[in-house]
């Protein structure tokens, strides 16, 4: 089970859930399980803490919620994807494989052998 | 196993009111959060796990309180903003609106008792009677200043906005003016127990309904900084100078206000105002170290001193060949010196009983 750090998982939860909702509006605890089928269950996060990342991009118009009642009759809030969230995940999404391409290519150079004077 | 009581909704309650008491979700992250846990024991039921099984697990990746608290605090900057408002109003309509409209329905109570029964026997039972009650209800409320506390936080916590409005209530109904009901004056129905129902019981017993609001309320004033529970020995051990000082105030106005019942000699009414200081300085003497009592005493009962000698003084030169204030100044030193030395004893006996575990 990977437990990502910190920091790395505040980050990086932002731009998974903008993935996740670009296909469907969704609710917490189905962002969750698909985080969950996503990562084989491999990700060890407290499912809890997706709530304020998710309060954070209401906040900042990239999401948008809305209570409404499920067919069980309970109520649960519903993401939907904004036009300022999709915008906002092209350009997190281009800078992540942009960070991504440079890691691998200074993870795939050789370890040069370097001679202390 | 689980247990066959297990009761889901009570369970999930109770976990999402330990995050509320973290005090940074709103109403609304406490119903998703709720709603999330309902989704979660749901699916490993399905899995072939018992409800209580399926519960546990469910809070355990939901996450502890204090990690939900600090990750919400970061969002919900304003919670705690919102919670000082909300306390702000809650506290006004509660100690202005509620009190007010009370006296409106007491003036009222005064004005129908002395309608019907004027200064019968029965109008001075009623009135005595609905002091005492009252009496014991402000000490109740003091000694439930706990519970008063959880239930006020737990309103804020799980609908603030719900509960300042409810609060609100109390301050509309009191608009309404009490000569809507019958044509009195609410300042002066309230001095009925004093002027117009003739009987030194009802108006001593007046006297000690309004030293008991003084009384709590300042009870509860100066056991804000302590830490423990609100018991008279917290308040009495090592006392400040300010409560020693407004404690001397009330003790004169209580001492004072025996003069009221009306006595036959001038040496009973002075035996009762003494009392009232020897019960005052038996307090202070059993809650506090030998050396220290002196100065408590000298603090607490200057107010009283003065104004017996000062007050006292003039009412003798009034009434001219009267010398009441040697009676009752006599009767203020006597019960100061007696309570103090009970109080010494008593405590003495006390601290001997139980000896103190090192």
């Amino acid at each position: 089970m990977i437990e990502l750090n910190k920091d790395l998982m505040a980050s990086s939860l932002a731009p998974i859930v903008l993935l996740i909702l670009r296909r469907q509006e969704s609710y917490g605890y189905q962002i969750i399980q698909e985080l969950r089928d996503k990562t084989g269950g491999e990700l060890n996060v407290a499912e809890g803490t997706l709530y304020p990342v998710l309060k954070k991009m209401e906040a900042k118009n990239w999401i948008e919620g809305t209570w409404k009642k499920a067919d069980s009759g309970r109520e649960r809030r519903y993401y939907t994807l904004t036009s300022k969230g999709k915008q906002e995940l092209e350009e997190q999404y281009s800078q992540l494989n942009f960070i991504n391409t440079l890691i691998h290519k200074l993870w795939d150079l050789p370890i040069s052998i370097s001679s202390n004077p | 196993m689980g247990s066959s009581n297990f009761n889901l909704q009570q369970s999930i309650n109770h976990y999402i009111s330990l995050i509320q008491i973290q005090g940074s979700i709103t109403p609304s992250d406490a119903a998703e959060l709720t709603a999330h846990l309902y989704d979660a024991t749901d699916a490993l039921k399905q899995q072939g796990l018992s409800e209580e099984e399926a519960f546990t697990i469910a809070c355990k990746r939901l996450g502890n309180e204090i990690i939900l608290a600090e990750e919400y605090s970061k969002v919900n900057t304003s919670v705690h903003t919102n919670k000082v408002w909300a306390y702000l109003f809650i506290g006004f309509n509660l100690l202005y609106a509620l009190p007010s409209i009370f006296l409106s329905i007491v003036a009222l109570l005064y004005h129908l008792v002395y309608k019907h029964f004027n200064t019968s026997l029965t109008s001075v039972c009623i009135i005595t009677a609905f002091h005492l009650v009252f009496t014991a209800f402000v000490w109740y409320i003091v000694k439930s200043k706990k519970e008063i506390s959880r239930f006020i936080e737990k309103q804020v916590d799980q609908n603030n906005l719900r509960f300042v409005c409810i609060t609100f209530i109390p301050l509309f109904l009191n608009t309404i003016p009490l000569r809507y009901f019958s044509n009195i004056e609410q300042s002066v129905a309230l001095r009925y127990p004093v002027y117009a129902f003739n009987s030194s019981i009802s108006e001593f017993s007046f006297y000690i309904a309004i030293m008991s609001i003084i009384a709590g309320t300042l009870s509860l004033i100066f056991s804000i900084n302590k830490t423990e529970n609100l018991t008279i020995s917290v308040l009495f051990q090592k006392p400040s100078v300010p409560f020693l000082f407004s404690f001397g105030v009330v003790i004169e106005l209580f001492a004072a206000s025996t003069r009221s019942i009306r006595m036959n000699s001038i040496a009973g009414s002075a035996i009762t105002f003494g009392l009232i200081y020897m019960a005052a300085s038996f307090l202070i003497a059993f809650y506090n170290k030998k050396d220290s009592i002196r100065k408590y005493l000298i603090i607490s009962m200057l107010f009283g001193f003065l104004m017996e000698i000062g007050f006292g003084f003039i009412a003798d030169t009034e009434r001219g060949d009267t010398y009441y204030t040697v009676y009752f100044v006599s009767a203020m030193i006597l019960g100061i010196v007696i309570g103090s030395y009970i109080g010494i004893k008593l405590r003495d006996q006390n601290t001997l009983s139980k000896p103190e575990i090192l």
